[in-house]
């Protein structure tokens, strides 16, 4: 009925209401259609992240279980090769005929035996080391991390330096563990990749925030790189690096100097996370 | 015959809402009842009394004057921002003030200025409730809620009956009675959604995951 009012030239008020009826309508209904297209795009959009961080989490799993198990035939081999053979070798020494011997021989034996003995306690003394540093438990991260770079410099290939500004509270002894794995696991990439003639790590605090930054002036990564790594199937050290600081909650950026001559890798890490921890042990 | 069934459909959402979520609904759910309730009350008057059909204009007034409180209260309810809180009571202030200064003695013909103003205080604050739905979230939330659906037909009636509710007030009760069957249809897809909405709302409840309280995880052969 408005529609044949609408028709007639003279009626004012029915074309008004006719398309100011419709022109709402259509507003209100394109409304209703941007709103279903945009919901439907952001879900499909947040379904996509958070597939994309499932399959992250999947590949840090898998690279630290491959750590793990990577770790566990190191020390088994460890064990088998060196400690298994040194222990039969000081068997020999001390086998059921070492009764009958002459006193001459049998003292000889004994030493050679002791000798051995105290071998494979150094070996077994070398893994232990190697899972847990005792100067990291003993004195805390910074000594472990001068003892490292003091290491490294000796060998004379590099020259290390390590400089700790603001340590005067140690971090807990899990993190402290976990920061000195990543520091070993990035100049271990260093020393392997970079060809770097020195090494110097600065650690600093601002507020609650915890830095440690490493300065080589080999090759190195860029930030984009790391991320294209940390998704691909090799850098399985970084990978490592990934989920450890996933435990500390905290971040890692490489990036290059400003001089474009150094790389830098700077490691943040809130100590409020640290003091939290720490009460809820307590 | 169009005014009949429209009259029907407005019983619709109350059906809805009594036979599906009559015991679980929420607050918002509620006020929101309550509007299709006094908009059915005020129908059907307007259909059955003959009284109220001769003060036709009075009893619009006075049902524009209370389906504003209530609609503005369910706006109230919906959009949890203080900002637009303090918006939606300072609004009020401005248009209880408006209503009784300079409407209130209208009563020979539709009150245009203050079901404009009123309609065009819900658009804004069902645009602004949208707005705030399409916000991104960190999970993927899906925003055809009742809620969302009540907003979507209220902006629907409101759109379909804007043009006709400006320009009554220059009609004769005879020229009103001939466009209101804009406001018939307007009533009826509503009405519909609204029926949806609270349908939509008893599915949500039944949706949820019931709590076991029989399983402790607590129990190291459960991990």
């Amino acid at each position: 009925m408005i529609l044949l009012q609408v028709l007639s030239p003279d009626n004012n008020i029915s074309m008004v209401l006719f398309f100011g009826t419709i022109g709402m309508l259509a507003l209100t209904i394109g409304l209703i259609v941007f709103i279903s297209f945009h919901q439907r795009k952001v879900i499909r959009y947040q379904q996509q992240l958070q597939r994309m961080e499932q399959d992250q989490q999947k590949t840090l799993l898998n690279a630290s279980i491959r750590l793990q198990e990577e770790e566990r035939q190191r020390i088994a081999a460890d064990l088998h090769d060196d400690a298994g053979p040194l222990l039969a070798t000081a068997r020999l020494y001390l086998n059921e005929n070492f009764v009958n011997l002459d006193k001459q021989t049998q003292l000889h034996s004994i030493y050679n035996a002791k000798q051995i003995i105290d071998d494979t306690i150094q070996l077994i003394r070398n893994i232990s080391h190697s899972l847990m540093p005792p100067t990291l438990k003993n004195f805390g991260l910074e000594s472990a991390v001068n003892d490292l770079f003091q290491k490294i410099s000796g060998s004379g290939s590099m020259n290390a330096s390590s400089r700790f500004h603001d340590y005067r509270e140690r971090l807990k002894a899990e993190n402290e563990l976990i920061i000195f794995r990543i520091i070993q696991e990035l100049i271990n990439n260093i020393l392997k990749h970079s060809n770097a003639s020195f090494i110097h790590l600065t650690q600093n605090t601002s507020g609650h925030r915890f830095f440690i930054r490493l300065h080589h002036d080999g090759r190195g990564l860029t930030q984009t790189d790391f991320e294209k790594l940390g998704k691909s199937n090799v850098g399985l050290g970084l990978k490592n690096i990934q989920s450890r600081l996933k435990v500390l909650q905290g971040k890692i950026f490489f990036e290059k100097d400003m001089s474009q001559t150094y790389y830098k890798v700077t490691i943040e890490l809130n100590r409020e996370e640290d003091l939290k921890t720490t009460t809820e042990s307590n | 015959m169009l005014q009949k069934i429209s009259l029907l459909s407005s019983l619709l959402p109350i059906i809805f809402f009594v036979i599906f979520c009559f015991k679980k609904a929420t607050r918002e759910l509620w006020v929101f009842f309550i509007v299709t309730l006094a908009s059915c009350i005020f129908d059907i008057l307007l259909t059955m009394s003959k009284w109220a059909f001769e003060n036709i204009f009075l009893l619009w007034n006075l049902s524009t004057l209370v389906l504003y409180v209530l609609l503005i209260y369910f706006f109230y309810l919906i959009i949890k921002q203080n900002v637009i809180r303090i918006i939606i009571i300072l609004l009020s202030i401005f248009y209880f003030i408006l209503f009784f200064l300079y409407d209130k003695s209208n009563t020979e013909q539709f009150n245009s200025l203050m079901n404009t103003i009123g309609y065009v205080i819900y658009l804004i604050l069902s645009l602004c409730y949208l707005i705030i739905a399409l916000k991104p979230t960190s999970e993927p939330t899906n925003i055809f809620t009742p809620i969302f659906l009540i907003v979507l037909g209220l902006l629907i009636s409101i759109a379909s009956t804007f043009f006709l509710f400006i320009i009554a007030s220059r009609l004769s009760k005879e020229e009103v009675h001939q466009y209101w069957s804009l406001n018939y249809y307007s009533n009826i897809v509503s009405n519909i959604i609204f029926s949806i909405a609270f349908f939509k709302s008893r599915n949500k409840r039944k949706n949820q995951p019931p709590e076991n309280h029989l399983v402790d995880f607590t129990i190291p052969n459960d991990r």
